[in-house]
This record gives structure tokens, C-alpha cells and sequence, in this order.
């Protein structure tokens, strides 16, 4: 037997429940969702904790597969209760914090290094952190210099100079701290604070990235989207279907997100959206009549490029060629401060049986079968990326990653 | 029954007769309700009544006629034929069935399908909403041969160009030999007329490709140049025989061609990558590991809804010499990335005069991912695939397919429209007969979708209902086209050339085709 504690992003709800150990995941997540109160939407289910390890690799990619695409809140919650809790352990000093954070950082990476997202999040916090770190330091030495942002710093700054420095101000602001108890509270609230707004950055990604939708599309276009997967896009769609009369073609994703797209199809027509559903293979065909292709990502880098749904980058190489239009919609959790170094590496490998069930049984066996999940769109495929902080060209997004992340936090390890 | 056929077709010439029906298994073939049923059709029509008076004598006539000339024949045989007359008789058959009357019969029994729904910007396609029903009527013109071919090519039992064409003049030699010329017209003239029913309905299965287009040219031109001094026996003999060579010619042999070819790009140690299923392609594959003894590797990419991959996968998969690689279209750009591969060769459809390839949709993909990482793409296309028709984009002209097969996740696996309309016919007569049959009834029309359903109910529930949804369509077409920037060279029997030396292969070649 496992005990269930539950905590939902009101933080009112502490559910419990005895369930057989031998329960899969996915069931949990059902029965979790079935004790939540309405109010609570699916995506901020929350923290599992107790008895199920959080890291383990497939409770982990079961809870973020549960949550659509965006994991994050749940990484945010989850970071959210050990500090919430750390009062006994931690003395509340911000080298501890970071230290804490770069932990949890480290296993979930581990666990699923293709997630992305998670360590995101997480890089955020850290930047929270160590902008306090550096705010409190300013104001407690009144003779070092006012901070400047972030971003100015990196570029102007040689690294390790930068990086000695940073630490030395954190070792300082450790001092400081020591000296007096509220100077801990006050890092604390700051960082609980700071991870608030985290969370309701993330709820709102979508209503932010809605607002572009006029800027966007005009009336009577033909858009294609071929990452029916991804929440961002529908509810990018359905918000622009109020103020414009367009056609969506939607790719099929088979075998991976064929469930998903005729969900996603299902609930454009019923927004009484012009929907066509086509298969993979008809991309090039319809893309001369194609305005726009829309895509969702699963991840950005510093580079520009993104990681999607399997089978994207060939439908926006084809709008390439065809010199249409491609964007990506993505929320800003989904930057991440790496390079796709290694292509193949970025890329999960899904379940061949999708693609020969045992039905052909005759070529099981016989062929080599590879089903990849994702695929690496490079930058020069697309053509702008829109986020809840505004529309950039992809060889900029070096510049949103460095305003929102410290380098020194890029790797965990 | 060639024999009786002769026999009939002498005494035709010797007596002075009335018109005869096109051919006689067809009538064999029906029962006497069915003939009933025709004639209430046809009386309206024709001022036939004075009619069967003379034919029934003329028949009589012929009969004894026969029975007296080809005494030696089975009696069982004559019996058979007795039969026949006598339903003839009974009915009192109208014998004329001059051109526009056939294509009348044809048309009234065409069905309206109102349920099929055409996406925006595709709504001038040709589609399959006018389907033919099974009805005696049909049965009495379009040979059986056809009817069965129909069937097959409509429910993609038999689907490719090549498999297309070559089953449809291997059928036609069935209506060829199966055919006499009725009284008063000759061979030349009225087979033409004859075949062109059959292509009617065979049109109604899917719409022609071009080398059927092609290969029903050149019969018919071979037809008009029959010998008019020849005998209807002789003449039929020598238009099957040119049937049979036109099959090896322009397929047989035109593979070979092409294999030996287009072998040379395949070594020892390629990497190939191809998609779908084309007919040469396969028999490259075979010629390569089997007679050249050559090992390489070769990566399908297949795409729904027809998964024709997995048939060149089933084809090669057993050879010790490939390697077969199996992946479906969204999983091209990884297949590039991870894999050299050498060489990407495409089956084709149809050449177009502009250098166009036209092929199964998705084919334009593949080319166009493998010609930007650099990997030629090779064509191969017999020249009777070689088309005369200029297109610029694949909206414009394609062909629709049923939009349901996209949704039924389970293998492919069509019923043919008449068994369907059949299937909806006893469905809707057996609800009439009342509830208590209700149940029964339900289970017999459930049997065809709960098949689709059971198997992953889950999923195939979302969207079961999808044409309730007044906003959502889906879109199958068949075909597309590939730019010819795409296309290193197309290899045909005549050699290899670029795609924009098409026209110059229609030109120099056209008496061929």
C-alpha cells in the first residue's frame, strides 16, 4: 500500500489515498484526478509524493505525459514543497537553495534527459535565486557595484571572471545572511514569491500567446499544423477562430499522435473551424495552398532550433521550399539554454509495434523498425517564434535565453 | 465455347438475322428473373413490341440450324443453350442494344453517393460519389471479367499502375474472346463501342491511370486497323495475341530493361531508400540480391492509408541479401540524418510532359528531403506511363480517395461498394420487418463496424462520427506531383534521361504507345 499526498497549486487540497502498490501510474494519475475538485484543472496536478519515487523515469514521463505537454508546472510544485517544507532542515541560506535545486536539477535530468522543460524551470528558480543573492549583496555592501541585468553581464563579462565573481558575492551574501534570522526569511519569501509568479507565468502562457493571434492571421487563410499534439497550438486556433474565419489542415502524426489529432480535430470543428485532416504523406501536396504552418514545440534552444513531433521538420522543410511561412508558438519555459549539439541524442525512440503490429507478422522480426517521437527542426525552417513575452526571429532566441537563465546554471552537474 | 461461338457466328452469316446480344455468356449468365427485370426496363423505351415475333423465329431457326450442323456436339451443352432460349422466348428479349441505348442502361443505374464529403479546394475532383450498382441490367452488358476487376481495382486489392494495367488487358482478352460481332456491324466498328462500356464501368471502380489510358489507346487503334477481309474468330485471335505482346513488351520486358538499368547504381553495400511499392522497383530489388548477388540495404518509407510498404517489405524481407529498414513517412527526416544512403529510387504513376513526376502521395516528400541532403533521386517508369498532360501542382488534378480509411486505424481492409449497398439494403429492409428482428439485424450491420471498433475502441470513438461535425473534413487524395528539380534522372526501357526530356520520349515514340 501507498500513501498519496496531494497538493494542487491552491495548495488547499491535501488528498489521501490508499492505493495497491502494483497500480500503474497512469491509473494513479485517473484516481487523482477523479479526488481533485472540479476547479482544479488537469495540468496542475501536482506532486506525487511518498512511496512513488518522483525521479523514477517512468513515473516521471507518465506524470508529464498526464499534463499534456507542459510539465512544468508539476517540477515548479514539486520544487515548491521542499523549500516550503526545508524550515526544519535548511537554515535557509542561498548557497543550500542552489545546492538543493542543482540536486533535484541533476536527478531529473537523469531521469529523462529529453525533458527539457523540467530543467527549464528549474534554471529559472536558480536565476531567482541568485538575482536576490546579487540584489541583497548590492544592498549590503553599498561601495560594489548595482547590479545590471542579467543578460548585459554575460555578454560583457568574460565567464569564469564572471562566475569567481558571482561566487564571491554568494559566499558574502551567505554572510550577510548569517548575521541576522530575517535576512533568511526575507530570501526565502522572495524565492517562494519568485516561484509563484513562475507558476502563473506558466498558467497564462496560453491567454499571453492567444493575444498575438490577430497580428497573425488574416481572414480566409489556409494554416497547417503538424503538431496536432500540442495544447499551445489549439488553444492558439480556438482563440484566433474568434476574431477570424480560417481552414486548418492538420497532419495525422501516425502512429504516434493520431489519438491526438483527431482530438485536436474534433474540438477545432466543433469551434466551427474549417478542419481538414490529412495524412502525413499529403504535406507537400496541399502546402501550395498552404499561408501558414503552425507549429507547437516540445523544446527551443539558444541556437533557434526546436524538438517536436516526429515527422516536422520534414513538413516545414517542405514549407521551405515552398517559401511559406513557418511559426512555432511556445511558451517561454520551453527555452532552454542549450545547443542541439547531437542531434540523434535529442531524439526519443518510440514503440515500433505502432508501426508493424504483430498483424504483420511476416516482417516482424525481419525489418528494423524505428519509430522516433521527436524531430529536431533546425532554425532555418522557421521563421518566427511566438512566446507570452512577444514574437522573435529564431536568431534571437539566444538573447531571451540569456535574459532568463544564468550560465552558470546550463549544466547541473 | 470459342467453338459454339464460331458456330454461332457462321450461321449469323448464313441466315438473314435480327441484332444479337454482344455476348452470350453474359445472357447465360442471368437468370430468367433477371431478364424479366431488364425488359421492363427496356419496353419503355424501344418500339420493339413487333420484335421477339422475329427473333424467336430467327432463334428457333438458329438452333436447329446449329443442332444440325454440330451434331456431334455434348447434348448437355445444347441443352444449356435450349435453356437459354427458352427464357429468352418466355421474355420475349428486345435484342437492340445500340450505343446510346447501353450508356442509358449505365447511367440509370448509376447510384448517388450524398454522403461523401469533399474538403474545401478539392471539391472539383473527380470522386466516386456516381458508383454503379450491381443490377441485372449491368450484368448483361459489362463482362464478368470486368465486373470482377472492378471489384478488385475499387477495393485496392489491385492497386499500382502496372498491376492495374496489366489485369485490365488481361481482362479485356476475356471480352475480346468472349465477344461477337452482332448482325449488321463489323468487328471494327461495334468492339470499339463495346469495350467502351466496359472501360464505363470500369471507371466507376477508381478513375483510369494513365497507362490504362494509354494501353485502351492503343487497343482501340489496333482495333480500327483489324483487317476488315478477316473473320470475327480470326480477327479476335489476333487482337488477343496483340494483347499478350503489348503485356510483354511494354511491362514484361520494359521491366527488364529498366532493372538491368537502373542495377548499375545499386552495389554491394548501398544504401537505398525508396517508398510505397512500385512494381519495377521491386523486381530492381530482386534482380540486384537474387541474379547480381549483390547486399545492400534498403529503407522503405511507407505512409497511410495504404501501407503499400509493407508489400515491397513482404517481397524483400525473405531475401538473405537486403536489408530491409521499415519506417513510416514522419520518420523520414531521421532516417536521413542517421543513415548514408546512396541512392532514393521512386516508382512512378505517370510521367508528365513537363517533367513532372506523378506518383503516390508522399513520393514528392521523400524527393524532396533526399535531393536536399544531396541523395539523387532515381525514377523508374515504363514509357506507356509517359503522359501527354501538363500540371503544376498536385490540387489540381489527383484523384480522391474514401475519406473513411483514414479514420479506420485497423489494416486496410475495404468492402467493395456493392457489397456495401447491398449490406445497407438488407440492413434497411430488415428494419422494416418490424422490431423483433431489430436485433438480429443490428448485429448484422454492427458485424462490418464493430470490427473497426472493437479493436481500439478508444480510440476510433473520437472521430467514429466525424461527418456529424458539419466543419471537419479529410482529406485523401492519392496522388502527387514532384517538381522535376527534384529528379536526378527518370530511367526507362528507351534509357535513362532527364525528367525534361520527356516530351521527346512522347514525340520519337509515339506510334509505339
Amino acid at each position: 500500500m501507498v500513501h498519496v499526498y496531494l497538493e494542487t497549486i491552491e495548495g488547499v487540497n491535501n488528498v489521501h489515498l490508499n492505493v495497491d502498490d502494483s497500480l500503474s501510474t497512469r491509473v494513479l494519475v485517473e484516481l487523482l484526478r477523479e479526488h481533485l475538485p472540479d476547479k482544479v484543472a488537469d495540468r496542475s496536478i501536482i506532486a506525487l509524493v511518498g512511496g512513488i519515487p518522483v525521479t523514477h523515469y517512468q513515473t516521471l514521463r507518465e506524470l508529464l505525459d498526464s499534463g499534456g505537454n507542459s510539465g512544468s508546472p508539476f517540477v515548479a510544485l514539486q520544487l515548491r514543497i521542499p523549500i516550503c517544507k526545508g524550515e526544519g532542515k535548511l537554515q535557509g541560506r542561498a548557497d543550500e537553495f542552489i545546492a538543493l535545486i542543482r540536486r533535484i536539477g541533476q536527478r531529473i535530468v537523469k531521469a529523462q534527459p529529453r525533458e527539457f522543460t523540467a530543467g527549464n524551470i528549474l534554471r529559472r528558480v536558480l536565476a531567482i535565486v541568485r538575482e536576490e543573492i546579487s540584489d541583497s549583496t548590492a544592498s549590503a555592501s553599498a561601495n560594489s557595484a548595482p547590479v545590471n541585468t542579467a543578460m548585459f553581464r554575460l555578454l560583457v563579462a568574460p565567464l569564469d571572471k564572471e562566475e569567481e565573481e558571482q561566487r564571491k558575492k554568494e559566499r558574502s551574501a551567505i554572510d550577510a545572511e548569517n548575521d541576522g534570522n530575517s535576512h533568511k526569511d526575507v530570501l526565502r519569501s522572495v524565492v517562494i514569491q519568485g516561484i509563484r509568479e513562475l507558476i502563473d507565468e506558466i498558467d497564462s502562457v496560453h491567454e499571453n500567446i492567444a493575444q498575438m493571434t490577430v497580428d497573425l492571421i488574416h481572414d480566409n487563410e489556409v494554416l497547417l499544423t503538424p503538431t496536432p499534439g500540442s495544447e499551445t497550438v489549439l488553444n492558439f486556433l480556438l482563440k484566433a477562430s474568434l476574431k477570424r474565419k480560417f481552414t486548418v489542415l492538420i497532419t495525422e502524426n501516425y502512429p504516434n499522435d493520431i489519438e491526438l489529432c483527431h482530438r485536436f480535430a474534433k474540438k477545432l470543428a466543433e469551434a466551427e473551424i474549417e478542419t481538414v485532416i490529412i495524412p502525413d504523406s499529403t504535406v507537400f501536396a496541399v502546402m501550395s495552398r498552404v499561408g501558414k504552418v503552425l507549429i507547437g514545440a516540445r523544446a527551443v534552444f539558444a541556437n533557434g532550433g526546436c524538438v517536436t513531433a516526429a515527422g516536422v521538420a520534414t513538413a516545414c522543410e517542405c514549407a521551405k521550399e515552398h517559401r511559406t511561412p513557418v511559426f512555432t508558438v511556445a511558451g517561454l519555459y520551453k527555452f532552454s539554454p542549450s545547443y542541439p549539439f547531437d542531434r540523434n541524442s535529442l531524439i526519443e525512440v518510440g514503440n515500433s509495434g505502432k508501426v508493424l503490429p504483430y498483424a504483420d507478422s511476416d516482417l516482424v522480426g525481419k525489418c528494423e523498425v524505428t519509430t522516433p517521437i521527436f524531430d529536431y527542426v533546425p532554425p532555418e525552417y522557421i521563421d518566427i517564434y511566438i512566446t507570452n513575452i512577444g514574437g522573435f526571429s529564431p536568431n534571437f532566441v539566444y538573447r531571451i535565453v540569456l535574459d532568463n537563465y544564468r550560465t552558470e546554471d546550463v549544466e547541473f552537474s | 465455347m470459342s467453338d459454339d461461338e464460331t458456330d454461332d457466328t457462321k450461321s449469323i452469316n448464313v441466315v438473314a438475322k435480327n441484332d444479337v446480344v454482344p455476348s452470350r455468356s453474359t445472357i447465360e449468365s442471368e437468370s430468367t428473373r433477371n431478364t424479366e427485370e431488364t425488359i421492363q426496363s427496356k419496353t419503355q423505351s424501344q418500339s420493339q413490341i413487333q420484335q421477339p415475333e422475329k427473333t424467336l423465329s430467327n432463334k428457333e431457326l438458329k438452333a436447329l440450324k446449329k443442332k444440325a450442323k454440330a451434331a456431334k456436339r455434348a447434348a448437355a451443352k445444347a441443352a444449356m443453350y435450349d435453356e437459354g432460349e427458352v427464357s429468352n422466348r418466355q421474355g420475349g428479349r428486345p435484342k437492340r442494344n445500340t450505343a446510346s441505348h447501353i450508356k442509358k442502361q449505365l447511367n440509370s443505374a448509376k447510384i448517388k453517393d450524398n454522403d461523401v464529403r469533399i474538403p474545401p479546394m478539392f471539391g472539383h475532383l473527380e470522386t466516386r460519389e456516381e458508383r454503379i450498382s450491381a443490377s441485372p441490367v449491368i450484368a448483361s452488358i459489362v463482362h464478368p471479367s470486368i465486373l470482377a476487376l472492378t471489384l478488385k481495382i475499387s477495393t485496392y486489392k489491385i492497386v499500382g499502375s502496372t498491376a492495374r494495367c496489366k489485369s485490365m488487358l488481361e481482362a479485356f482478352k476475356d471480352v475480346i474472346s468472349s465477344y461477337s460481332t452482332p448482325q449488321g456491324t463489323s468487328l471494327q466498328r461495334n468492339l470499339t463501342s463495346h469495350l467502351s462500356h466496359q472501360i464505363e464501368y470500369l471507371k466507376t471502380g477508381r478513375p483510369l491511370s494513365i497507362s490504362m489510358g494509354n494501353a485502351i489507346r492503343w487497343l482501340k487503334q489496333r482495333i480500327s486497323l483489324v483487317s476488315i477481309d478477316l473473320n470475327d474468330e480470326a480477327g479476335k485471335r489476333m487482337l488477343v495475341d496483340e494483347i499478350d505482346e503489348f503485356i510483354k513488351e511494354k511491362i514484361l520486358y520494359s521491366d527488364r530493361v529498366i532493372e538491368e538499368y537502373a542495377s548499375k547504381h545499386i552495389e554491394n553495400n548501398s544504401k537505398i531508400l525508396t517508398y510505397a511499392h512500385s512494381h519495377v522497383l521491386a523486381e530492381l530489388f530482386k534482380y540486384c540480391a537474387l541474379e547480381q548477388d549483390k547486399h545492400f540495404e534498403i529503407y522503405i518509407v511507407d505512409s497511410k492509408p495504404l501501407f503499400e510498404g509493407k508489400k515491397l517489405a513482404k517481397k524483400l524481407a525473405p531475401i538473405e541479401n537486403i536489408k530491409c529498414h521499415y519506417n513510416l513517412i514522419n520518420s523520414l527526416s531521421s532516417v536521413l540524418e542517421k543513415s548514408n544512403i546512396d541512392f532514393c529510387f521512386l516508382g512512378a504513376h505517370s510521367m508528365l510532359s513537363n517533367g513532372r513526376l506523378y506518383s503516390r502521395v508522399g513520393t514528392a516528400l521523400v524527393a524532396m528531403a533526399a535531393k536536399n541532403k544531396n541523395i539523387p533521386v532515381l525514377v523508374c517508369c515504363e514509357s506507356i506511363k509517359f503522359s501527354d498532360k501538363v500540371q503544376l501542382d498536385s490540387v489540381t488534378l489527383n484523384e480522391l480517395g474514401d475519406s473513411d480509411d483514414l479514420i479506420n486505424t485497423e489494416p486496410f481492409n475495404k468492402v467493395g461498394f456493392n457489397l456495401q449497398q447491398y449490406l445497407n439494403k438488407l440492413a434497411r429492409e430488415k428494419e422494416e420487418n418490424g422490431q423483433s428482428h431489430n436485433q438480429n439485424n443490428k448485429g448484422q450491420q454492427n458485424q462490418k463496424h464493430s470490427k473497426h471498433q472493437t479493436i481500439d475502441s478508444e480510440e476510433d470513438t473520437v472521430l467514429s462520427n466525424w461527418k456529424d461535425l458539419k466543419t471537419l473534413y479529410i482529406l485523401n487524395i492519392l496522388y502527387d506531383l514532384t517538381p522535376p528539380e527534384y529528379i536526378q534522372k527518370v530511367i526507362t526501357e528507351l534509357g535513362a534521361l532527364p525528367p525534361s526530356s520527356v516530351p521527346v520520349i512522347l514525340r520519337e515514340y509515339k506510334g509505339l504507345t
